[in-house]
């Protein structure tokens, strides 16, 4: 029986129920539903969004275990990020390679839906985004206001001088 | 559905759980960049900036940084609790009386510490959360009671020694005792006097649950102990899954050993053992060939200088699909066919160490055989090219070798130095098709030592634009001196 999905601009979506039970949050509201599964109001992801979420869980929805503790095995943490790029498969890659706000977008819905992989793949894109950037510029890329008091940010430069080599 | 309230657009980038997720993707230098972001970055990234303090290497300049840095630990009770790694080798840090609430791994060369007593009570502190310890020690004497306190670290798992030498018999029995109950252990260039074997404990319980926990084990170049006692030790750690064995001296002396150890293993001593680094035995092909039988998977084998043969290269084929690194050089009896049916046929495989002449006309003949092992990260390997006239033959010989190695995307050292004088190595030229090599992306060092090289301007050029992360370039580029010196200069950031 498919589970129908609606984005907040009311489209829906059909999909199969292994699909959906790579959400999580899904998958729970599965259980406790059992056969008679009322349409899934998913009011803070647009159908554009949630349609990247369903392709990404259509395509893994075979998937035996999340892959990436395996990569650490292998790589040692200091290697994880470039491992991890690397490894990932290419379909992955060129799935996530989307503009910034619709990067946010799948970051949010992922970590409200609690799909794993989907939120660590964004979240090593978004790390991605943010090597060689200064604080004044990773604040003017993603919006992100400057809260602290005069002088703070200085003096916590100063704490972490050490930290600067590479 | 109803829109009555149209909620704030939430930005990712100011949830301090994703913000975790993220700082698991970033090196230290970025961290410190995004704690300057905001308060919630603060926050967020600071427990992971401070997770490990590694003092290794520090400049003489950046000594001033890291007493900054210690001196916020002594007065940040909070950065104190984030400390979880703490490395320190080379800098002569001062001694500090800090806690740590959480240290799990501890790693220190011991002659940086002025006061041992210092030392010995810095470890005290950590000894209820100490994980992982790893101590150098130039030749220093250690105090006689280290071990006894060392005792009451029942979280300790893995022990790492290197030059590392124990004086006082009396705490040998301390030494012991600790080492039966961890997972990990690994001594290296190092003396453990005998006193007692490990075997000759006088009450029997504990000698049957002793090293019952240890999974990995590395000795090499030990003292003190005679390689047969080693032997026995090993056989008492019936749980094993990796181990390295090594032992540069005594050479012929170790064959022996080895071979009593090929018995023990054909018998089911170590029926979980996966990972097996042997080299430099001399170990005969038959004798490898048992070892091997015994291993129900094999994912690392180390038969450097070995006497690898057909009978083992035939237990090696059934491991083809775990086999994850594989170091084979030196071994007189390994062909190239064996190195390229290897090639073929191992699809998880990430290093291939095989500095065995590689016959090119081999890789020619297979041209509808593809190498699987596209991950393969690291390869030392020799191409050779027969002696041929036909230069047609060679050239397409090469462009062959070029399009195999460019289907390893994720190559990120690749060794082709050659200890053979001779005109017939790979040419790594525009023309003969190293711009099939592009999708190298990721290489980092690049060896030609021993090969005679043609190198132009063109190819270093090439090199610059496509190979972005190459970190060296080791080897002559053209046999001209004047030339190559040019070529180096161009260069400029390699070495």
């Amino acid at each position: 029986m498919p589970i129908i999905l609606q984005a907040y601009d009311d489209k829906e979506f059909k999909v199969d129920k292994q699909t959906a039970e790579r959400s999580l949050v899904l998958k729970s509201m599965i259980e406790r539903a059992g056969d008679s599964i009322a349409p899934i109001p998913l009011p803070k992801l647009s159908s554009l969004v949630l349609e990247k979420v369903i392709m990404f869980c259509k395509h893994h929805k075979a998937d035996q275990v999340d892959k990436s503790k395996d990569y650490e095995d292998i790589l040692g943490p200091r290697k994880m990020r470039n491992g991890l790029i690397r490894d990932m498969d290419e379909w992955d890659k060129e799935f996530i390679k989307v503009d910034k706000d619709l990067l946010m977008d799948i970051v949010m819905a992922a970590n409200f839906l609690d799909i794993k992989n989907l939120l660590d793949i964004g979240c090593l894109a978004i790390a991605y985004m943010l090597t060689g950037k200064t604080p004044e510029e990773i604040r003017a890329t993603f919006g992100i206001p400057k809260d602290f008091a005069p002088g703070e940010e200085e003096r916590i430069e100063q704490e972490h001088a050490w930290a600067l080599r590479p | 559905m109803e829109t009555t309230t149209t909620s704030p657009i939430i930005n990712p980038l100011n949830l301090p759980e994703i913000l975790l997720i993220i700082a698991q993707f970033l090196t230290r230098k970025e961290l410190s960049q995004c704690v300057r972001v905001s308060r919630t970055w603060h926050e967020s990234f600071l427990p992971k900036l401070w997770e490990t303090l590694d003092f290794t290497s520090v400049q003489k300049a950046e000594i001033l940084h890291y007493e900054l840095a210690l001196k916020i630990l002594a007065n940040e009770p909070s950065r104190r609790s984030f400390v979880k790694n703490f490395v320190c080798s080379i800098v002569n840090i001062p001694d500090f009386p800090i806690k740590f609430l959480n240290l799990v791994s501890l790693e220190v060369e011991w002659r940086l510490w002025r006061n041992t007593k210092n030392f010995i009570d810095f470890v005290s502190k950590h000894i209820q959360s100490i994980e992982r310890l790893s101590l150098s020690n130039i030749r220093l004497k250690v105090p006689y009671n280290f071990w006894d306190v060392m005792l009451s670290a029942h979280r300790l798992s893995e022990l790492r020694l290197r030059r590392f030498h124990i004086h006082h018999r009396h705490c040998l029995q301390s030494f012991w005792i600790l080492c039966s109950n961890l997972e990990a252990l690994h001594i290296s260039k190092s003396n453990i006097p005998i006193i007692s074997s490990p075997l000759d404990e006088e009450d029997s319980p504990r000698e049957a649950q002793s090293f019952s926990r240890l999974r990995t084990m590395e000795l090499e170049d030990i003292e003190g102990q005679s390689l047969a006692m080693q032997l026995e030790w090993i056989g008492i750690c019936k749980e094993l899954e990796s181990l390295r064995w090594v032992h540069r001296t005594q050479q012929s002396r170790f064959a022996i050993v080895i071979n009593n150890f090929a018995d023990m293993a054909l018998d089911g001593k170590w029926p979980k053992l996966h990972s097996l680094q042997i080299p430099f035995t001399d170990i005969q092909d038959r004798d490898l060939a048992n070892i091997l039988q015994s291993m129900s998977s094999v994912r690392v084998l180390d038969a450097t200088r070995s006497r690898l043969g057909p009978l083992s290269f035939q237990e090696i084929r059934l491991h083809f699909n775990t086999i994850q690194r594989l170091e084979l050089s030196k071994c007189p009896s390994l062909t190239s066919t064996m190195l390229r049916e290897i090639l073929q046929s191992c699809p998880q495989l990430r290093t291939l160490v095989g500095k065995t002449v590689l016959c090119t006309w081999d890789v020619v003949e297979s041209e509808k055989c593809p190498w699987v092992c596209t991950r393969l990260r690291e390869l030392r390997i020799d191409f050779e090219f027969e002696q041929s006239g036909e230069n047609q033959e060679y050239d397409r010989a090469m462009m062959n070798i070029f399009e195999k190695l460019s289907a390893l995307t994720m190559l990120e050292i690749l060794d082709l130095s050659s200890v053979v004088r001779s005109n017939n190595h790979i040419q790594l030229l525009l023309s003969k098709g190293l711009g099939q090599l592009r999708s190298l992306r990721h290489l980092r060092l690049l060896r030609i030592n021993g090969t005679k090289q043609y190198m132009s301007i063109e190819e270093i050029q090439w090199m610059k634009t496509h190979w972005r992360n190459l970190e060296a370039l080791e080897g002559y580029m053209n046999v001209s001196p004047e030339k190559n010196q040019e070529l180096r200069g161009m260069l400029g950031w390699l070495f």
